[in-house]
């Protein structure tokens, strides 16, 4: 049993006041993204989504992702690591590093690639005469992409894997495994739903990033638009019924993400609660 | 000699971990490590593992040098004070982790290592348990599992540091002669950490003691504990009395009380330790220190009375039966010390 806390009067109110802030703030809007895709009925939801265009950007969204998310688990892999089990000078200006893409704006995140790359960056010049494009291009997506969902995985990996410490390590290795053995029979087992959390809000980031995205974009039509970007572009365009047809599939992104998280949390609550608390 | 440290020393930053540290243990010894928190016995412990690196010093066991040895090549068991367990294997696959990770060529079948399993659960009384995970063992059950673990690499040396520290009492004490059962049927060197007196002098073969990294005794239980070398030693290795005192021309006084010095004593001032069961109660005006009662609790094997030496607050345990006659709260009573230990006032 959990000790609970008696708030006579007081609990329902604040019970009354969460939800009704929920509804306010996240359901409404929600369903308003909805009703407005559905307005011509579902033909008309349908058409805008036929389109090449929106074709393009469903799949050049995928792909980002496809490219970014697996990029970003073995970095957040390799920063947890070794920030939970290691002693080393400079970790806590790599936990800072893990965390600015946080802090900072995501417009900022997609500048610093066109002030490095772009063709009065730094590096625009060099990479011009070498016939590599970076800014508008889907390079330059997956790069704003990175940066912006940097943190997730390691974020969500630090916590537990320092709860854990490194005794079983250290047991592995006493009973003769090697480095690469005890990552993938003690280490990795021990974080898989962590991990599984990570890339989740990763993945559900990184299709729905639209401030860095937008800087690096350039809105090509058919070539570097993304799903979040053309939803701007219809929207632009005084297609409401296109726009918020392309905003359900992400909002859609989104629910799904959240509905896998939830269902395996049910599933396997007494397994995660054992991995913590051993 | 199986086991050999020689000036072992390890710093971690600026702090001393080890200072000079040279030990030795025989083949199928069963040797404690002792110290307070921060005596430097863990770090010491996770050097011989391969878990540490020494800064400076060797290790030899059986003639080889076992600091040139990676973790993994050293073939010791470790048990861990928090287990250690695998959580996401059930005991058996824990168990048979040693074997099961061995290179292809050395890895027995699976068959035997099915058996191996089975006997080592059955010697750690753990059979039923084979498909539980450590999260639904109590920690006496998970502590059993862990030393399975480690015996099943038939390691030539086995490591515990603290491994009951995280256990209850009773637990505690069962575990201790069960542990002590299983080395003397195994054989294998036994090196064990904890910061527990009484379970280092009830277990081992001999006890090292260790104070700020610094090896200050060693030697066998009764030994150590009938002659501590320091008055450090002397408090650390069970209850113990104390009271100042003065040693000139081989005569002892201490409140009042003139004795001959026990031999080897320090002259000038001194500190005259004594453990609280090794004092006579007599009757005033008997030789010995004069002193007046102030409480007597009597529950138990031991009578406990409490005395006051001029300022001086005295605990003393006394048998349950033989007290001098009229011994009451308020009244006069002599202590004689039967085996005072006299040390250099610290």
């Amino acid at each position: 049993m959990k000790p609970r806390i008696e708030l006579p009067g007081l609990a329902p109110l604040l019970v009354l006041l969460a939800t009704a802030s929920m509804a306010l703030l996240i359901v409404m809007p929600l369903g308003m993204v909805f009703a407005e895709a559905f307005r011509n009925g579902i033909a008309g939801y349908l058409e805008p989504l036929r389109e090449p265009d929106a074709w393009a950007a469903i799949r050049l969204t995928l792909l980002v992702a496809a490219i970014s998310v697996p990029l970003n688990a073995v970095f957040g892999i390799a920063a947890a690591w070794s920030i939970a089990k290691f002693e080393f000078k400079g970790k806590s200006i790599l936990l800072a590093l893990i965390d600015l893409p946080f802090s900072i704006s995501p417009v900022i995140s997609g500048l610093v690639w066109v002030l490095l790359f772009g063709a009065q960056g730094w590096f625009g010049p060099m990479l011009e005469e070498a016939g590599i494009k970076v800014i508008f291009t889907t390079t330059g997506l997956v790069l704003a992409t990175i940066l912006v969902t940097l943190p997730f995985v390691a974020r969500e990996l630090i916590p537990l894997m320092q709860e854990q410490g490194t005794d079983e390590e250290a047991a592995a290795i006493t009973l003769g495994a090697g480095g690469l053995t005890t990552f993938f029979l003690v280490t990795l087992p021990n974080i898989r739903w962590a991990l599984l959390y990570g890339v989740l809000l990763c993945n559900a980031r990184a299709m729905g990033e639209f401030g860095a995205v937008s800087v690096v974009s350039g809105h090509i039509r058919g070539l570097t638009n993304t799903l979040p970007l053309h939803v701007e572009i219809l929207y632009n365009e005084y297609d409401f019924v296109g726009a918020f047809a392309a905003a359900s599939l992400l909002a859609t992104l989104g629910l799904v993400t959240l509905i896998v998280k939830t269902g395996l949390e049910l599933r396997y609550a007494g397994e995660m609660r054992a991995m913590r608390r051993h | 000699m199986s086991l050999s440290i020689k000036s072992v020393a390890k710093a971690f930053g600026r702090y001393p971990a080890l200072r000079n540290v040279s030990l030795e243990a025989r083949q199928g010894e069963f040797l404690a490590l002792l110290g307070p928190s921060g005596s430097g016995k863990t770090t010491l412990l996770r050097i011989l593992a391969g878990l540490d690196q020494a800064d400076a010093g060797e290790v030899t066991f059986q003639g080889e040098d076992f600091l040139a040895l990676p973790a993994r090549e050293r073939r010791v068991g470790m048990v861990f004070q928090h287990y250690a367990l695998f959580r996401h294997m059930t005991v058996a696959r824990n168990v048979a982790f040693g074997l099961s990770v061995r290179p292809r060529r050395q890895r027995p079948s699976n068959a035997e290592i099915d058996k191996r399993v089975a006997d080592l659960l059955r010697l750690v009384q753990l059979e039923g348990l084979a498909d539980r995970y450590p999260a639904q063992l109590s920690g006496g059950q998970r502590q059993r599992v862990a030393l399975a673990r480690a015996l099943a690499i038939e390691p030539r040396m086995l490591l515990l540091d603290e491994p009951f520290g995280a256990l209850d009492a009773k637990v505690r004490r069962e575990l201790r002669h069960w542990l002590r059962r299983i080395h003397d049927e195994t054989g294998v060197t036994t090196v064990f950490v904890t910061h527990d007196q009484e379970e280092a002098l009830d277990l081992a073969d001999r006890v090292a003691i260790l104070s700020e990294g610094e090896l200050v005794q060693v030697g066998p239980p009764q030994e150590v504990y009938e002659n501590p070398r320091t008055a450090f030693i002397f408090d650390f290795l069970g209850a113990s009395c104390r009271m100042p005192g003065e040693v000139a021309g081989g005569r002892l006084r201490v409140a009042g009380w003139d004795a001959e010095a026990p031999a080897g004593a320090p002259q000038g001032r001194v500190d005259v330790f004594f453990r609280p069961h090794e004092v006579a109660l007599l009757p005033p005006g008997e030789d010995g220190v004069a002193a007046t009662v102030r409480s007597i609790f009597a529950a138990g094997p031991l009578t406990r009375v409490d005395c006051a030496v001029g300022d001086e607050h005295l605990e003393i345990h006394g048998p349950a039966h033989g007290l001098p006659e009229g011994l009451a709260a308020g009244q006069p009573v002599t202590l004689k010390l039967l085996r005072p230990s006299v040390y250099p006032a610290g």
